[in-house]
Parts: structure tokens; sequence; C-alpha cells
């Protein structure tokens, strides 16, 4: 069930790069070697590993092969449309290449400087290794396909054809040299572990919030429309969208604009790969003992456990609430909830009437108490402390979940509210309450239950969240699902009530929802933190086998 | 000493007088008897024998070494006899107390220190001394006091505001250490705890460990540094491939010679260097 540690299959194979006196050449090549063979081996080392590659393959090609019919049909079109649409195509693509990688918590690592650095290389072969590996590979591949298929676009006019082909080459450099330039500048931020964390944290409420910017910019697409080929023209006078327009002015005759887009072009890339390069060296000479003093908090006492009662389940309690706040694995799912009340903000229906954004309180009340279903994967081994010291199960599983309402109470009754003060018809609140109070005490006892018996991978402690946990079981995908079809059951009785009201208008059904959530709430968390807490008394040592496994 | 139970008895100590052992009152501060760890499934071919049949008696009040080299099993044997990893057979008793049929009594006279594993390294140093407190429903104030004192003699009260995961390998070591002591404990078992630990700290750790002892205290130690072990400790056991070669106090074991020459005598597979990397010389 354990994967194989990623680190066996990504240290650099050492007799290619030993000897001290090759050519850059034949070095950039074993580089290049060195990744397909990586990629290969990561790809090969499971079955199941090797099915989600084949599907995402299909995935992409799909995606490659529309973009490349579209190109081709833009190619009948007039060469102003097919400008401003290269332009702001090519542009997009440009920053997706810069900007990923960082997203992506430095993904690409295979070729990371640092793990390099013990081998008789220099910066310059290092860096030719790293901008051919970054073609080797899916994005490498399916850019340069996309590239020439956007050169047949200029196919009307044979000299922007040849331009075109003639500004392949710079518009690959510039896509790896932002690249890598980017990259190896996060790797010397990544040294300062909090600034990544936020650096991380900040791309995952990016991404989250993605959905809503885009339904935003589509609704104001109609004036947007009009205003592309200004934007374009702008956008080619940039470092990111010069080069994609150097074919329309060729076409034009105006030699002057695309001499001078080529030249802001190749200044670009020269300048990114001199950055690159100092960040290369830095990185190169400062790999080992990168850690810099570290904050430090309240001199005397021990915060939070100064203040709760001398109990073992208060204690996990407060040990939670602090990993709440300090853990960024914990805090991205803080994160989400102000990303969801703009994403119900953005979907709801303008003129009133939509039931959806009440569904915001019940919505947070679920994730929150869904979070913390992971617990035990997200302590990891550190679970041994409770192991040891024989903590009972019943107090393991009440601290936790007492530090999820301490937390999730006061963001509930929030996303509970915050649509009536927009909204009105408060005559809801009775039910949608009861709706609320299920769906976190039910769904707290669920996760209690849960993570003392079905566990599933998570980023390990000290990675960042948006990493993707190593070792998934098709079992562990599987709960996942009954777990959140569960939380949808256990929240059915006071929806359903909720949902005659709606039909009838009598608000008795509303009061009855309340109840119901305000008893078999209770009752839920209580059974659930009760049973999960026998489980976890009867397996804590397989518990901890079984999370140690996650990496 | 129960020397019987004992799978390969090391000839060099089949003889040794039990009158060396200090007479004990009661059980032995840990006991084991035929413990089995079998990773995998049993009987696969995938299946791995990390501990086999294992029959150990720790002293009480002895310092007590357990020396083998990668892999021999010390980590997973520790781990049973702590109630971290379920045997697949055998028992492990402390002081008596069978440590998985009466798991928190028996981990109430226990102090752990694992190796290798994480710790809530959120928390401040003095947050995880407490946590570890407080866990074992100790009263505020004493765990409050004790800590302090931790802190002081592990030489960590600049630090102790500072998060754990911003400390290096040592400090974590003694941290943990720190943790594993504060409800005083009866019997420490501690794997490798002098890993990556600077001389001075070591040197204090080593002071308070036989301290503890002195005190009546029973001390478990992991190593593979025979030289350590030899000085520092009164017993000894030498695993190898999941079994125990040999047991009993240092100077019965290593029968007149030094320790790490009869950990090699015993565990074997030493080969001859020198021939080997004929190249290996600067040029």
């Amino acid at each position: 069930m354990a994967a194989p540690g990623v680190s066996r299959d990504l240290a650099p194979a050492p007799e290619g790069l030993a000897p001290a006196r090759t050519g850059t050449a034949v070095l950039a090549g074993r580089l290049v070697g060195l990744k397909a063979r990586i990629l290969v081996n990561t790809l090969t080392r499971s079955t199941w590993v090797l099915v989600g590659t084949v599907l995402g393959a299909a995935y992409f090609l799909f995606l490659l092969g529309m973009a490349v019919v579209a190109l081709f049909l833009l190619g009948r079109q007039d060469l102003s449309l097919v400008r401003t649409v290269l332009v702001l195509a090519g542009t997009a693509a440009t920053l997706a290449w810069w900007l990923l990688p960082v997203v992506a918590a430095r993904a690409d690592a295979t070729l990371d400087p640092a793990r390099l650095a013990l081998f008789p290389l220099s910066v310059g072969q290092i860096q030719w290794g790293q901008a051919l590996g970054a073609l080797v590979g899916v994005p490498g591949a399916l850019s340069t396909v996309a590239l020439l298929a956007a050169v047949g676009s200029w196919r009307s006019s044979a000299a922007a054809l040849l331009a075109a082909l003639l500004c392949v080459p710079p518009a690959l450099a510039l896509l790896v040299a932002g690249s890598r330039c980017v990259t190896a500048l996060a790797v010397g931020l990544g040294r300062r572990r909090r600034l990544t964390e936020l650096v991380s944290l900040a791309a995952l409420v990016l991404l989250v919030l993605l959905g809503p910017i885009l339904t935003g910019l589509l609704s104001g697409l109609e004036r947007l429309w009009d205003r592309l080929p200004q934007y374009a023209g702008v956008l080619a006078w940039t470092p990111v969208g010069a080069v994609w327009a150097v074919p329309a002015d060729v076409a034009a005759g105006r030699w002057g604009a695309a001499a001078a887009r080529l030249a802001v072009t190749v200044l670009t890339v020269v300048v990114l790969v001199l950055v690159w390069r100092v960040a290369q060296e830095r990185a190169l000479t400062t790999t080992a003992g990168g850690r810099t003093a570290a904050p430090r908090e309240g001199a005397a006492g021990a915060g939070l456990f100064d203040r709760v009662p001398p109990r073992p389940w208060a204690a996990v309690a407060a040990r939670c609430l602090v990993y709440w706040v300090r853990d960024p694995r914990y805090a991205a799912g803080l994160l989400v909830i102000p990303a969801l009340a703009v994403l119900i903000w953005f979907s709801r229906d303008p003129g009133g009437g939509s039931l959806f954004l009440y569904a915001l309180g019940p919505m947070i009340a679920a994730l929150l108490a869904y979070q913390i279903s992971g617990d035990a994967s997200y302590d990891n081994t550190a679970l041994h402390l409770h192991v040891l010291s024989g903590v009972r199960g019943v107090h393991d599983r009440a601290g936790r979940v007492l530090a999820l309402l301490v937390i999730a109470v006061p963001l509930t009754a929030l996303g509970l509210l915050l649509p009536f003060a927009v909204e009105g018809r408060w005559q809801l609140l009775p039910g949608i309450a009861g709706t609320a109070l299920l769906a976190l005490l039910g769904g707290a006892g669920l996760s209690s239950v849960m993570s003392a018996r079905y566990t599933y991978p998570v980023a390990p402690p000290g990675a960042s969240p948006l990493k993707t946990p190593q070792g998934f079981t098709v079992l562990n995908v599987l709960v996942q699902f009954v777990a959140l079809g569960l939380v949808v059951v256990l929240v059915l009785p006071a929806a359903v009530l909720l949902l005659v009201q709606l039909v009838t208008g009598d608000p008795v059904w509303g009061w009855t929802a309340l109840a119901v959530g305000a008893v078999l709430g209770p009752l839920l968390c209580w059974g659930g933190i009760v049973l999960g807490g026998r489980w976890y008394d009867r397996r804590a040592p397989e518990l901890l086998q079984e999370v140690a496994q996650f990496r | 000493m129960s020397h019987q139970h004992l799978p390969q008895a090391a000839p060099g100590r089949a003889g040794a007088p039990d009158a060396s052992v200090p007479p004990p009152g009661g059980p032995p501060a840990l006991s084991v008897r035929g413990l089995v760890r079998v990773f995998g499934r049993p009987g696969t071919p995938e299946a791995k024998v990390a501990v086999d049949r294992v029959d150990l008696d720790v002293p009480r009040g002895s310092f007590f070494g357990l020396v083998g080299r990668n892999g021999a099993g010390k980590t997973t044997m520790l781990s049973m006899a702590t109630g971290l990893l379920r045997p697949t057979a055998g028992t492990a008793r402390v002081a008596g107390v069978d440590v998985w049929a009466e798991p928190r009594r028996a981990k109430q006279l226990m102090g752990v220190l694992p190796d290798g594993l994480h710790l809530f390294d959120r928390l401040t140093g003095r947050q995880l001394v407490t946590y570890s407190g407080l866990l074992r429903s100790m009263d505020r104030a004493v765990v409050a006091e004790r800590t302090e004192d931790l802190l002081r003699v592990m030489d960590l009260l600049p630090d102790a505001g500072t998060q754990v995961q911003d400390y290096s390998a040592g400090m974590t070591k003694k941290i943990a250490l720190a943790g594993a002591l504060i409800h005083a404990p009866s019997l420490l078992v501690l794997d490798e705890p002098f890993e990556s630990v600077d001389p001075v700290s070591a040197a204090n750790i080593r002071e308070i460990l036989h301290g503890f002892v002195a005190a009546g205290g029973t001390v478990v130690v992991s190593s593979h540094v025979m030289d350590l072990v030899q000085r520092m400790c009164d017993h000894v056991a030498v695993m190898d491939r999941g079994q125990v070669l040999a047991a009993g106090t240092v100077d019965d074991v290593r029968a007149g010679a030094t320790l790490e020459d009869r950990f090699v005598e015993l565990v074997g597979g030493r080969r001859e260097t020198g021939e080997g990397l004929s190249w290996l010389r600067p040029e």
C-alpha cells in the first residue's frame, strides 16, 4: 500500500553526471535523458498511476486537438483577428508557463539545482539541461504542438507564415526561460518557510476564486469583446505579448514595429536568463543550512495550554486549535469558506427568489465538519504521542470536535445569517438553522468515526497544502465518496422538513426542522465521539501504522 | 535474568553467575516473551519477519543497551514493547503489567522516545512538553513546574517559545525526551537518543539518565554506537536479524574483548577491507 519513496525515484543517476570535463551539449543531453527517465519511472510506478496518466493524457490530447482545430479555422479569418486572438492566447500561455510552476508548489523539482549541486556541473550546463528538460514532458510537448499549429494560422500571408515560423524558437525560449527563472526565484523564496506557506495559500485562494472571476468576466463579455483588439494592441508591446504580434507586422510591412517587438522579446529572454543564472548560482551555493531565524513568541507560558482545563480532552482541543491557526493545511480548509461565499454570491440569481444563497450556512458547517475526518492523517506519526500517553479514544475524539466547534460555530452562524440580512425571508431561518446544526454536529460525529477507522492520504506535516499526497488507493477514494454521501443523508431529516415548509408555506415545519436539528445533531455528535473513541481505543496502534504511510 | 528463554544464548555469557545482577524485588522492569512481528501477510512470499521470537528481561534499576545493525529489528521490538506496534505474537510486560492487555496502566509506567516519528511540531517547545503532561491528566501546576525544569536541564529555555519545527535535529531529540520524562516514569525506553545530539547535550542527557538510574529507574537505550553503550550501560543485548544473539551484563557479553569486537564476532558479516577498493586513494 505504501508508495515507494519519491526521493528514491528522483535521485539523479550519478554515473552519467560524474565526468568533470564533458561538453555542455552532452551533459545537457544527459540531463534531458534523466528527466525523460524520471517521467517514465513515475508513470510506470503503479498500474493506477499509469491509468490515471492515460486518462489525463487523453483529456489533454482532446484539449490539444480542439486547440489545433480552432487554430486551423482561425487561419481562414482576417489577419487582424488572427493577430488579436494569437496575442491574447499567446500572452495567456506565457503567463501560464511562468506562474503555474509556483502555484503548483514547484511541482517540477526533478532537475532542481539543489539536487544537482553535488555534481561537478557548471551553472550554464545545468541551465541548458533544465531548459531542454522543460520541453521534455507533457506541458512542453503540448505547447510545442500548439505553437506549430499557431504558425499555420498565419497561412493567408506567406510573409507572416515565414515570420511566425522564425518566431517559434524565441517564443519557446521566452516560455522556458521565464518558467525556469520564476522557479529558481521561488526555490530561493522556498527557504523561507512561512513565505512559501503564504504564497501557496494565496495560490489556493486564487484557484478557488478562478470560477467566480471567470463567471464575472463572462457576464461582461459583451462589452469586453469590442475592446479585445485594444487590449491585444497594448499587450503586443509587453514582454509577454510582443513575440506573438511579429508576424502580423511582417504581413503589413511594418518592419520597424516587427524588429522592435522582436528586440523586446530577445531582451526579455536575455534578462530572464541572467536573473535565472544569478538565482541558480545562489541556489547552488546555499543548498545546505538554509535555516532562518524563527520568530519567537510569548517568552513565558504555554499560550492556550495555560488557559484550558488540565484534562486530556481540553489539551487535545487546545492543540487542534493551534493547528487550525498555524498549519496551512488546516488554514486552507478555512480559506475555502470566504471563497465559497463568493462563489455562491456570484452564482445566485440577481433577481432574488433563489434559495441557493441560503445554503451557505449548512455548506460551511458540512465543509468544516468534514475537515476533521482527516485529523489522524494530518497528525501523521505525531499521533504516536497520543498512543504512548494512553489518551482515551473518547478524549481524543471529543477534543478534536471541540476545537472544530470553536472554529465552526461562529463561521456557520455568520454564513447562516448573512443571506437573510441580504435577502430577507426570515421565516426560513429556523429550518435552515436546523439543517446547519445537523450538518455541523452530525458531520462532526461522522468525522470522529471516520478518522478513527477510514483514513485517507493527505499532505504530510510541513508540506504545502497543495501537495498531492501519495498512496491513494481505490478504497480511500471510495471512503470519501461514501462519507460525503452520508453527510447528505445526515442532513436529510431537517432538509426534508424545510422543503415541506417551502411547499406548504407553514412555518411550523421550519420550527420542527430546528427541533430535529437541535435534538438529533448533539445525539449524532455524541454517538460519533463514543463510537469513534471505542474504535480508536481498539486499534490506535493500527491507526498509527496506517497514517505513517502517508507521505 | 531468565536465560533459559534466550533462543541463541551467547557462549561467553552462558555460565555467567546470576549473582552479578542486583537482586530485584518483584518482576523485571521490562520483560518480553516470544515476541514476533511479521510485516506483510504471514505465509506469503512478501512476509518479512522483523522480530523473531525474542525473549528479553530488563532488570529493574539497570541501564540497558540494545545494540544491533540497521534493520536488526531494534525499533520494531521496542515499538511492540511500548505499545506502538501490535505484536504478531508474544507478550511484553512492564513491571509485570501486560502492555497489550492493560495498555493504560503500562503506559503510565513508561516514558518513550521513539526514533524517526513526527512530533506536533507546530507547537512551541514549551507547549509540546506541556501537552505531553496534560495528555496524561497531570496537574497543571506540576506540569508547569516540571516543564521549566526539563527545559532548563535540556538547555532549551532560550528556545522554549520557538516552534519545534524550527529546532535543529538535536534540539528536537531533546524536546521529545523532555516530553517523555514529564510524568516521571519508572522505565525509560529511548530509541537512538543520541543521534545528531551535540556532545555537550549528550553529556547532559547521559547525566540525567545516570541520575535516573541511581534513583532506582530503569533505562533502555537502543544504539549502534558500541563504544557509547560499553561506557554508559551496565547491561546489553545484541540483536541481529530479528533475534537476540546475546544478553546480560556488559562485562559478561563482551567477555574480555571490547563490545565492538564481540558484536562483530556475534553478528558476523564483516569482510576483509583494504582489498575491495584498491583504487580508493588520493591521486
